[in-house]
C-alpha cells in the first residue's frame, strides 16, 4: 500500500504522515475505512513500529484518524478547518504554478480544462462529505 | 523501564564510562553510539549486570540489575563476539538456557528455526562468524527476554538476514514491547532501526534524543550571501556546529529550530538557500567534530 | 525479600543442575582422569609383580603402592579441576556469558565447586571401593586391613579437597590461568623454601645460630608443604591425623574465603594478573623477598665476608624481585616511571630492615648466656640433632630418645664461661693453624624453654674454658657414649687397623665395660686433645642392633672407644687376658720406615701447608730421607711415635705396612734412641 523513499532524508513518520493525508485526501482512504495495525505495517515496511505509532499518534492528533481500544485506527471524518488550512497550501502552490503557467503562455481555457479533468477523475471515487 | 542514573565505571583509574544518565521506555529501540573506546561496551555490560556501577544505580522497572537473578532473568546479553561452550552444538545451548531462563519458549525456538535454517546437530565452532551470529540471536530470542541488550550485532550478517532480523526485533516490539538497546557503529542501520538514540564520547553522554528530534534538530544549510559580512551576525544569532566554504557558497549546519533559523537566513535574502536534513551519520561526525573528534583532512 | 522463593528453588539456585550438567559435560574429563589414574596405580598394581612366584607382602599402608604414580595424579588433578572449572573468571568471553546469567555468584560458585568436588571425590571412593572389593582376590601381591583402604580413602579424600580448594581460592585471586597454575605450586612448595632460605640467612649472619638442618625427609619439614610431604610420602611417614585435620580445616576456610572474595571480585579483573588490587602489595613484597633472600645467598656464599659485593647481592635481588613483579602486574615489561622509583625505594628499605633487623644486635641474639640461676639443665657436645627424633627411617641413632641435658651445676657453670668467652672473642673459623670442634651449646631453662646455639671453637685461645668444660664426668658421658656400656652387648671387639680380635666372654665383657667406664671417666682434658701426641693404641668397638621395621630396614649403630696410650688400668688388663698382643702394631707388621730429616722443616710455613706425603716426596728428591727395615729400630721407632704434626724441630716418619697402606707418624727430637739418632746422621 505505501511506499517509503528510504534514501530521502525526510524523516519516515513525516513521510508516512504526509502519505495518509494525501490518500485521504485523494479519496483513496475512505472515511471510518481501517488502517493497517501498527504491526502490520512495521512487517510491511521494515520500520520501527514506534515510528508507526509516533505517525498515527500524528495524525490522530492533527485529527485525519481516530482509534478505539483493541480495535485499531481508523479515517476520520474530514473537518473543515483542516480543509481550510490544506486549501490555503493549495492556493499558495497554485499561485506559484499559475505564475508560471501564465509565463509560459498557459491560457485561461486550458487552465479550466484542467480543473474539469481532474473532477472528472475524482467522480470516479466517492465524494468528500 | 530502564534507568540508569549517574553511572561511572572505572577500569585502571581511567573514567570509562562517566556519570551518565538515560532513560529507556519500554518498547523502544535505543541505539548507543559512540567513537571507539567511547564506554559504550561498558555501559552495556553494567546494564546487563555483568559489571557493578562504581557509581550510581541501574534499574529495570524499579529494581537493580547487578546480581539480582529475578531482573536478570528478564534481561539477555549479546555480545558483540558470540560466545558458546566449547564443543556445544545449538541443541545443547538451547537446552542450557531452557533450564536457566524460566521465560524460554520452545515453540518459538521450533519456530524460529525456519528463520534460521542452522543446523542444530552441529558444533556451533565449526560455523561461520556470522552464523555464530545468528545462532546467538536465535538462542537470544527464544528466552523471550523483556529486555535485549546487543552489542554490535549487525556486523557480518547478510542483508537477507539483517532484514530478517529486523522484522523479528520489530514484530517483538509491536506485539509484546521488547526493549532493545542496541550499540553499532552502523549508522544507516541504526537509523532504520532505532527510535531512540544516544551519542557517547570518552565516557560521556553528549546527546540523548528521540531519533526524529535529533534529525529535527540538526540542519544543512547551503547559502551564498549578497554580502560576505553578513556572515557575522549569523554566527553570533545561531548554534552553528560546523562550517566551510566551499567556493562562493558556504556550508552551515545548524542546530536549532528549523522556522527560525531559516527566518534569520533569509534577513539577508541570500542568493541560494537550501536547507535540508541531515542523515545520522552526518549528525554523528559533525557532533564528534564539535567535540574535538574530527577527521583529519590529509592527503597521503 | 524480592527472592520469594521456596526451599526448592532455593536449592535449585545453589546448585543448579544445568550448570552441573554443563560442567561435567566440558570438564568430566578430569574425573575419568583421576579415576583412571588412581584405578591404574592401587587396585591394578594389587595384581602386578615382576615375580610371579613372589610371596604376598605386608604393607602398612597403601600409599606403599606405587606410591609415585598416585602422588603425580593427586599433586596435580585436583589443581587442575580448580583451573579448568573456574578458568571462566580468566577469560573475558567466558566471563561475560557466565555473570550475565540470572544467577548470583554464590550460584555459580556452590554450581562449580559441586561439581568439581563430584569429579573428584567419586574417582577416589571408587578406588577405593574397587580395592576394598578385590583385596580378597587370589592374585593380590599385597596384604593389608580394611582400615588400611579407609584411612587411605580419607587421607587421598582430604588432600584432594584440600588441592581443590586451595586451587579454586588462586583462581579467585588472580586473573590468568596459567598464573594461576604457577602460584598454585609456588605457594604450595613456599613455606619450605621460605624455611630454607632464612635458616641460610640466619646460619650466615647470625653468630651461633643453631642451624636447623633442612631434610626433606622430616616430617616436621614435610608439614609445611603438601607438596613435599605428598611427593615424599612413599619414604616418610603417611600423614597423621592432626595434619589431616588440619588440611581439612584449611579447605573449609579456602571455600569460605573464595566464596566471599567472589563476591567482591570485579569481573573485568579477567586477563589481569591480581585480581584484588590489596594482595598486589603483597605479591611484590613476597616476591622481592625471596629474590632478595636467594641473591644475597649466592653472593654472600662466593664472596665471603665481603660486604661490599654482598649488599650488592641483595640490592640485585630486590630490583630482579621488584621488576619481576611489577611486570606480571602490569603485563609489560615497560614499568619505568618516575613513581617506580619511589615504591621500589620504601619496598627495599622495609624488606631491607626486615631481613637485617633479626641478625642485627637489636635482638640480643648473639650476646645472650643465660644466668646460672635460669639454667636447669645443659648439653655440649656434637650430637644435639640427633637426640631429637626424625621421621627420617633411614637415619637411627643411638640417642634418639634421650634426654641431652646434665644439671651438674658445674658443668653449667664451666659451659657458660666458655660460652661467654667465645661470643666476646668470636674466633675467626678460617685458619687451618689449629684444629676447631663443633659444639652445640644448648641450655635447657626453668621456665621450660630451650636455648640452642652452635659454634665452631678452636682449642687455642680457650684452653681454660675447654679444659673446665671437659673435665667434667657429665661432658665426657655424653661425648663418649658412656650410657651404651650400660646396655647388653654380645660382642665387643679390640681392633687396630686391620686386625680385630672379639670378645666374647660376658664375664670379660662386664669387666671391659667398667674399665673403659672408668678410664674415660677419669681422662683429663689434656688426654682428650692429645697434647701429649701420642697414638692411641687401639680401639675398642661395640654395636648394637636397632630393631628391624617393616621394611627390613635394619640399623645398628655402634662406637669406638679409644684405648689411650695413657689407659694403664685398661693396658693391664688387655696384657693380662692375651688381648694386648694380638692387637699392638710390633715391627712384624712394618715393612718399612721412611723418616725425613729435621731441617727441612723451616722450608715449609703453615702458610702453604702440604700433606705429609708430600713433604717426604719432596726431601726423597732432595735426598734427604733414611729408610729402615731393622726391626729394632723399628719397634723403636713405634715405640716413641707420636701422632703426625707439624712442629719444628721434629721428624717425619713415613710407616709402610706389610698390607700395603702407609701411615704417617712424628718422632722428636728429644725423645730419640741413640740407635735412631745414629740412623740420621
Amino acid at each position: 500500500m505505501f511506499e517509503l523513499d528510504v534514501r530521502s532524508r525526510k524523516p519516515i513518520y513525516e513521510q508516512l504522515t504526509d502519505k495518509v493525508k494525501e490518500m485521504i485526501l485523494h479519496g483513496i482512504l475512505q472515511t471510518d475505512e481501517q488502517l493497517p495495525s501498527v504491526r502490520t505495517l512495521s512487517q510491511q515496511l521494515t520500520v520501527n513500529p514506534n515510528t508507526i505509532q509516533k505517525a498515527y499518534r500524528e495524525l490522530e492528533r492533527e485529527g485525519y484518524i481516530y482509534s478505539l481500544q483493541g480495535k485499531g485506527s481508523f479515517v476520520a471524518p474530514m473537518k473543515k478547518e483542516q480543509n481550510e488550512i490544506k486549501k490555503a497550501e493549495v492556493r499558495a502552490e497554485l499561485l506559484r504554478l499559475m505564475a508560471e503557467a501564465v509565463y509560459l503562455g498557459f491560457t485561461a481555457a486550458e487552465i479550466s480544462s484542467l480543473y474539469e479533468q481532474v473532477e472528472k477523475q475524482r467522480e470516479g471515487g466517492e465524494s468528500d462529505d | 523501564m530502564i534507568e540508569i542514573r549517574g553511572v561511572s565505571k572505572l577500569f585502571q583509574g581511567e573514567k570509562a564510562v562517566d556519570d551518565i544518565s538515560l532513560t529507556v521506555r519500554k518498547g523502544t529501540i535505543y541505539g548507543l553510539l559512540g567513537s571507539n573506546g567511547a564506554g559504550k561496551t561498558t555501559l552495556l555490560k553494567t546494564l546487563a549486570g555483568i559489571y557493578s556501577p562504581d557509581k550510581g544505580t541501574v534499574k529495570v522497572e524499579g529494581e537493580a540489575v547487578f546480581e539480582h537473578p529475578t531482573t536478570k532473568q528478564r534481561v539477555i546479553f549479546m555480545p558483540d563476539s558470540p560466545y558458546f561452550f566449547p564443543q556445544s552444538t545449538m541443541l545443547q545451548m538451547a537446552a542450557f538456557y531452557r533450564s536457566i531462563y524460566p521465560s524460554w519458549n520452545q515453540k518459538r525456538f521450533e519456530d524460529l528455526g525456519t528463520v534460521f535454517q542452522l543446523d542444530k546437530k552441529r558444533k556451533l565452532s565449526r560455523f561461520s562468524k556470522g552464523m555464530q551470529r545468528q545462532a546467538s540471536f536465535w538462542l537470544c530470542l527464544s528466552c523471550m527476554p523483556d529486555v535485549l541488550i546487543m552489542d554490535e550485532p549487525i556486523d557480518g550478517l547478510d542483508p537477507v538476514m539483517r532484514r530478517q532480523i529486523k522484522n523479528l526485533l520489530f514484530q517483538e516490539v509491536a506485539e509484546r514491547e521488547l526493549t532493545v538497546i542496541i550499540s553499532s557503529h552502523n549508522l544507516r542501520e541504526i537509523e532504520d532501526l532505532c527510535d531512540h538514540v544516544g551519542i557517547m564520547h570518552g565516557g560521556k553522554m553528549l546527546i540523548e534524543k528521540d531519533l526524529d528530534d535529533l534529525k529535527a534538530d540538526t540542519h544543512k544549510i547551503q547559502v551564498a550571501f549578497r554580502d560576505e559580512r553578513h556572515e557575522i551576525p549569523l554566527a553570533a544569532k545561531l548554534q552553528i556546529l560546523h562550517q566551510e566554504r566551499r567556493g562562493s557558497v558556504n556550508l552551515y549546519i545548524v542546530k536549532g529550530d528549523r522556522e527560525r533559523i531559516k527566518a534569520a537566513f533569509q534577513v539577508y535574502e541570500p542568493y541560494v538557500f537550501d536547507l535540508l536534513p541531515l542523515t545520522l551519520e552526518e549528525i554523528f561526525i559533525y557532533e564528534m567534530g564539535d567535540v574535538g573528534y574530527d577527521a583529519q583532512p590529509i592527503l597521503l | 525479600m524480592k527472592w520469594g522463593m521456596s526451599d526448592m528453588t532455593r536449592s535449585r539456585y545453589y546448585f543448579n543442575s544445568s550448570i552441573i550438567r554443563q560442567n561435567f559435560r566440558q570438564h568430566g574429563w578430569i574425573g575419568i582422569i583421576y579415576a583412571l589414574g588412581l584405578m591404574f596405580a592401587l587396585p591394578l598394581q594389587l595384581f602386578m609383580s615382576i615375580d610371579p612366584n613372589a610371596k604376598p607382602q605386608e604393607i602398612d599402608h597403601l600409599f606403599r603402592i606405587s606410591g609415585n604414580v598416585q602422588a603425580l595424579f593427586i599433586i596435580t588433578i585436583p589443581v587442575a579441576a580448580g583451573l579448568f572449572l573456574f578458568r571462566y573468571l580468566q577469560a573475558k568471553s567466558p566471563s561475560d556469558l557466565w555473570h550475565s546469567l540470572p544467577l548470583r555468584r554464590e550460584h555459580l560458585f556452590t554450581a562449580h565447586l559441586t561439581s568439581g568436588l563430584t569429579l573428584l571425590l567419586v574417582p577416589v571412593w571408587l578406588t577405593a571401593g574397587v580395592v576394598a572389593v578385590v583385596k580378597r582376590w587370589s592374585g593380590n601381591f599385597y596384604i593389608f586391613q580394611g582400615a588400611d583402604i579407609w584411612q587411605w580413602c580419607i587421607t587421598v579424600s582430604i588432600l584432594t579437597l584440600f588441592l581443590f580448594c586451595f586451587s579454586v581460592f588462586v583462581g579467585i585471586c588472580t586473573g590468568q590461568s596459567i598464573l594461576q597454575g604457577i602460584i598454585i605450586y609456588i605457594l604450595l612448595i613456599l613455606p619450605v623454601v621460605l624455611i630454607s632460605l632464612i635458616n641460610s640467612h640466619l646460619v650466615m649472619y647470625l653468630y651461633g645460630y643453631a642451624n636447623a638442618n633442612v631434610n626433606f625427609r622430616d616430617s616436621s619439614l614435610q608439614m609445611w608443604s603438601p607438596f613435599v610431604h605428598i611427593v615424599y610420602y612413599f619414604t616418610g611417614k603417611p600423614f597423621t591425623n592432626t595434619e589431616l585435620w588440619i588440611y581439612g580445616v584449611l579447605a573449609l576456610l579456602f571455600i569460605g574465603l573464595s566464596y566471599l572474595l567472589y563476591r567482591k571480585r570485579n569481573t573485568e579483573k579477567a586477563g589481569q594478573a591480581i585480581a584484588f588490587g590489596y594482595f598486589n602489595p603483597l605479591f611484590k613484597a613476597g616476591v622481592m623477598l625471596c629474590t632478595m633472600l636467594i641473591s644475597g645467598n649466592y653472593f654472600a656464599q662466593m664472596k665471603q665476608q665481603q660486604m661490599g659485593w654482598v649488599i650488592s647481592g641483595y640490592a640485585i635481588g630486590a630490583i630482579i624481585g621488584y621488576v619481576a613483579a611489577e611486570m606480571i602486574i602490569r603485563k609489560t615489561w615497560q614499568i619505568m616511571t618516575r613513581k617506580v622509583l619511589a615504591e621500589f625505594a620504601v619496598y627495599a628499605v622495609m624488606l631491607g630492615l626486615l631481613l637485617y633487623i633479626p641478625i642485627s644486635s637489636v635482638t640480643g641474639y648473639e650476646a645472650r648466656v643465660p644466668s646460672g640461676d635460669k639454667i636447669s639443665g645443659v648439653y655440649m657436645g656434637s650430637n644435639y640433632r640427633w637426640y631429637t627424633p626424625t621421621d627420617d627411617l633411614y637415619t637411627t641413632t643411638p640417642y634418639m630418645g634421650q634426654d641431652p641435658f646434665s644439671d651438674d651445676k658445674d658443668y653449667i657453670e664451666a659451659v657458660r664461661k666458655l660460652h661467654q668467652a667465645v661470643i666476646a672473642v668470636r674466633p675467626e673459623h678460617t685458619s687451618q693453624q689449629y684444629a676447631y670442634e663443633y659444639f652445640t651449646i644448648a641450655y635447657q631453662l626453668e621456665n621450660g624453654h630451650k636455648l640452642v646455639r652452635e659454634y665452631w671453637i678452636p682449642n687455642k685461645g680457650f684452653e681454660s674454658e675447654l679444659k673446665a668444660v671437659k673435665d667434667t664426668e657429665a661432658y665426657k658421658y655424653e661425648k663418649y657414649n658412656l650410657a651404651l656400656l650400660d646396655k647388653d652387648l654380645d660382642y665387643m671387639w679390640v681392633t687396630n687397623r686391620n686386625k680385630k680380635v672379639a670378645i666374647s666372654d660376658p664375664q670379660e665383657i662386664s669387666e671391659l665395660k667398667e674399665i673403659i667406664k672408668r678410664e674415660i671417666s677419669n681422662m683429663s682434658y689434656e688426654v682428650q686433645i692429645d697434647k701429649d701426641g701420642k697414638t692411641d693404641v687401639a680401639g675398642i668397638q661395640t654395636e648394637v642392633k636397632a630393631k628391624e621395621d617393616s621394611n627390613q630396614v635394619s640399623s645398628s649403630y655402634g662406637y669406638y672407644y679409644p684405648w689411650k696410650s695413657s689407659f694403664h688400668e685398661l693396658e693391664k688388663w688387655m696384657n693380662e687376658k692375651g688381648y694386648a698382643d694380638k692387637i699392638r702394631t710390633t715391627a712384624e707388621d712394618i715393612q718399612s720406615a721412611e723418616i725425613v730429616k729435621d731441617d727441612f722443616m723451616d722450608k715449609q710455613t703453615p702458610k702453604n701447608p702440604t700433606s705429609p706425603e708430600q713433604r717426604v716426596v719432596l726431601a726423597r728428591e732432595k735426598n734427604r730421607t733414611v729408610v729402615t727395615k731393622d726391626k729394632a729400630l723399628l719397634t723403636d721407632i713405634l715405640d716413641h711415635r707420636f701422632n703426625y704434626g707439624v712442629e719444628n724441630g721434629n721428624y717425619i716418619v713415613k710407616l709402610l705396612y706389610k698390607e700395603g697402606y702407609s701411615d704417617f707418624v712424628m718422632l722428636k727430637a728429644s725423645d730419640m734412641t741413640a740407635e735412631l739418632k745414629v740412623l740420621l746422621k
